[in-house]
């Protein structure tokens, strides 16, 4: 217990600021060239957020019960944490990894049954969707049951874009609401995982 | 320091105990509700060490799309398992029973991991534990639906056990 308490207090002492509850990578990806048609034709085929904004990309598909609608859920209760001033510089995509099963319509109704004014994305083109995929660093996968019935396995994080189409912040599934909306809030003040900040007094990198 | 792990784990016995307990109670309120035909068959009850079933919930989906049910199964004595699960006639095209997992990747690394979804001969219950179905994990997948699930409804899903012990619980639809 001692010991325990001891390195919580040397944490402390290191004035780190306290980690996001989503992951980064490095070096960090960028989508700014990525795009992947908008269901509708009024909607951005990019993922690249309006100034001062964020964009949260999911990649996912329609007929998904369990991981899916979970996290969309979960998503919509995190953003009904946020001030309307937050809010509204937040967008949200969903992209189907599953464009075969799911027509525009049918993908449409069901983004925006989760969050209403989400914005899909459903390419055709197998390579426009694989390289979307590829550069948020997300995968899928569709192959085919005993039954003859398509099984789709597909990353279940939730990606944060910020205005110079950077990949701020993943979240993985399970993301509970409230983790979701406080690390926004975080981002919308400007804040940024430590290791993807340039300044703000930590060391240089030896690698 | 031993004084208190031995506190909490009494602690946590009387809670474990107060757990069951009211597990059991609902279980049999819940069969008791039920009242209609598809209960008849069932001879589940805390004395027979039959599972019992806790926080039934089915999520919110509009017909035609793919739902799922989701609660605590807490075993008896003996190891047991879910075999097939129902709904009442009307509802859906199919029920399955099915597991999500995690595969591939790393979280960060080059790739993220991905969700798959299989679906699975049974759910087993361990001999006095407790199987969780729930969001990425084990859960009772609701194919073409051909009705609406709205939240606050309450839905009948009927459990056949390996013991060949069927019994139905009400679920509520929520929005998850
Ligand atoms: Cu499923």
């Amino acid at each position: 217990m001692l010991a325990v308490a001891a390195l919580l207090a040397g944490c402390a002492g290191e004035q780190r600021a306290e980690p996001f509850a989503g992951y980064s990578r490095t070096p960090i990806r960028t989508v700014a060239a990525v795009s992947v048609p908008a269901v509708g034709g009024d909607g951005d085929d990019s993922f690249v957020a309006q100034p001062g904004g964020l964009r949260l990309v999911y990649f996912g598909f329609t007929s998904c019960p369990d991981v899916c609608p979970t996290t969309l859920s979960d998503l919509r209760r995190g953003l009904a944490e946020l001030a309307p001033e937050e809010r509204s510089r937040v967008g949200v995509d969903v992209v189907t990894v599953d464009p075969a099963r799911d027509q525009p319509e049918v993908l449409d109704d069901y983004a925006s049954s989760f969050i209403e004014d989400a914005t899909s994305h459903r390419s055709d083109d197998p390579e426009v969707l694989r390289t979307a995929v590829d550069s948020f660093g997300a995968n899928y996968r569709i192959t085919v049951d005993s039954n003859g019935d398509p099984e789709v396995a597909h990353s279940g994080a939730l990606y944060v874009v910020d205005d110079a189409g950077l990949v701020v912040l993943a979240w993985p599934f399970g993301i509970p609401a409230a983790s979701i909306a406080s690390d926004l809030e975080r981002l919308l003040a400007g804040e940024r995982p430590s290791d993807l900040s340039r300044s703000g007094g930590d060391h240089p990198q030896a690698e | 320091m031993k004084q208190t792990y031995e506190d909490r784990d009494s602690l946590r016995r009387v809670i474990a105990v107060v757990v069951l307990t009211s597990l059991a109670i609902t279980s049999i309120a819940l069969v008791a509700c039920g009242g209609d035909e598809s209960t008849s068959e069932s001879t589940t009850g805390a004395a027979s060490g039959a599972p019992a079933v806790s926080d039934p919930w089915v999520r919110a989906a509009a017909r035609g799309n793919n739902s799922a049910a989701y609660m605590t199964i807490t075993g008896g004595a003996e190891a047991d398992a879910v075999v097939a699960a129902e709904l009442p006639e009307g509802t859906a095209t199919e029920v399955q029973l099915h597991q999500s997992s995690s595969t591939g990747g790393m979280d960060g690394g080059e790739m993220d991991s991905m969700m798959e979804m299989k679906q699975v001969a049974e759910i087993p219950i361990p001999a006095g534990g407790s199987v969780a179905l729930e969001p990425g994990g084990y859960h009772i997948m609701i194919i073409g639906l051909t009705t609406d699930l709205s939240a606050g409804q309450k839905l009948p899903v009927t459990l056949t056990f390996s013991s060949g012990d069927r019994s139905t619980i009400e679920a509520e639809v929520r929005t998850g």
